[in-house]
C-alpha cells in the first residue's frame, strides 16, 4: 500500500481568517485594553496580555473565524481607531 | 492626577460626570466639528489614513471590495458619534452628566481627533527624545486629549 504524504487539503480560501491588531504610537495602552474587553468580552487579564503583545511584539492576533465574521471584527476595531488588518491563518 | 471623568450612580443606573468647563467643552465641540470635516473630506491625506486603515494589505481585490462595502458605514459611524458629542457638549447645564453610550461616543471621537493630531505631529514611542514637541500647541492639545481619554477609560473600566 502506498503511503500518502500528509498534505493540507483545505482549499486556500477556506482557511480561517485572523484579525491582527498592530502596534501604533498613538493609541493608549489603557484604551487598547478597554476596546479589546468591550468588543470581544475578554477579561482584564486576557485583554492586557493581548495589548502587551501588540505593544512589545508589534502585533497580536485578537480573534479568528470566517471572512465575514473577521471583517465585522475589523470594522468594529476601526470604529474605535485601532489599527487592525486581516490575514489568513497560517 | 485629577480625574476628568468620574462614575456616578448605582447598579443599573450608572452615569458619568465629565468635569469640563465651558471653554473646554467649546474646544471639544470645535475639534469634533473639524473631525467631521476631515471624515467627510478627501481620503488621500496621510492624516486621514489612520481613521480608515487598510484591511487586506496583500489582497488588492478584497481590499477594494471591503472599502466599497464598508467605508461609508465607517464614515456614518464616526459621524454618528460626533453628532452625539456635539449635542451633549453643546447643551447642558453646569454639571455634565453622560450615559454610557454618550461617553462612548465621546471616547471614540476624542480618539479620532488624537489619531489625526498624532499623525500630523508624527508622534512616536520615543517622544522623550523630541523635546521640541513640548510647548507646541498641537502637542499640548494631544496630551490633554490623552488625559481625557485615559480618564474616561478608567471611569468605564
Amino acid at each position: 500500500m502506498l503511503e500518502r504524504p500528509e498534505v493540507d487539503e483545505t482549499p486556500l480560501d477556506d482557511r480561517p481568517w485572523v484579525v491582527i491588531v498592530w502596534n501604533d504610537p498613538i493609541n493608549l495602552m489603557s484604551y487598547v485594553t478597554f476596546v479589546l474587553q468591550k468588543l470581544f468580552g475578554y477579561d482584564l487579564e486576557k485583554a492586557t496580555a493581548l495589548m502587551l503583545d501588540v505593544h512589545e511584539k508589534g502585533r497580536a492576533v485578537v480573534a479568528s473565524g470566517s471572512r465575514e465574521q473577521s471583517e465585522l471584527h475589523v470594522f468594529r476595531l476601526h470604529e474605535h481607531g485601532l489599527w487592525a488588518t486581516l490575514d489568513h491563518d497560517e | 492626577m485629577k480625574e476628568l471623568v468620574t462614575r456616578s450612580g448605582g447598579a443599573g443606573r450608572t452615569s458619568y460626570v465629565v468635569h469640563l468647563g465651558k471653554d473646554e467643552r467649546a474646544l471639544l465641540v470645535r475639534l469634533c466639528e473639524e473631525l467631521r470635516e476631515v471624515v467627510t473630506g478627501p481620503a488621500d491625506p496621510a492624516s486621514v489614513q489612520r481613521l480608515f486603515p487598510v484591511v487586506h494589505p496583500d489582497e488588492p481585490g478584497m481590499e477594494a471590495e471591503y472599502q466599497r462595502l464598508m467605508r461609508d458605514e465607517l464614515i456614518a459611524s464616526r459621524l454618528g458619534a460626533i453628532e452625539v458629542v456635539v449635542e451633549v457638549l453643546g447643551g447642558g447645564g453646569r454639571r455634565l452628566t453622560l450615559d454610557e453610550a454618550q461617553l462612548h461616543a465621546l471616547v471614540q471621537s476624542v480618539n479620532g481627533v488624537r489619531l489625526v493630531l498624532g499623525t500630523v505631529l508624527e508622534v512616536s514611542d520615543d517622544d522623550e527624545d523630541r523635546p521640541e514637541l513640548v510647548g507646541q500647541p498641537e502637542y499640548e492639545l494631544y496630551a490633554y486629549l490623552s488625559w481625557l481619554l485615559d480618564s474616561a477609560v478608567r471611569a468605564m473600566s
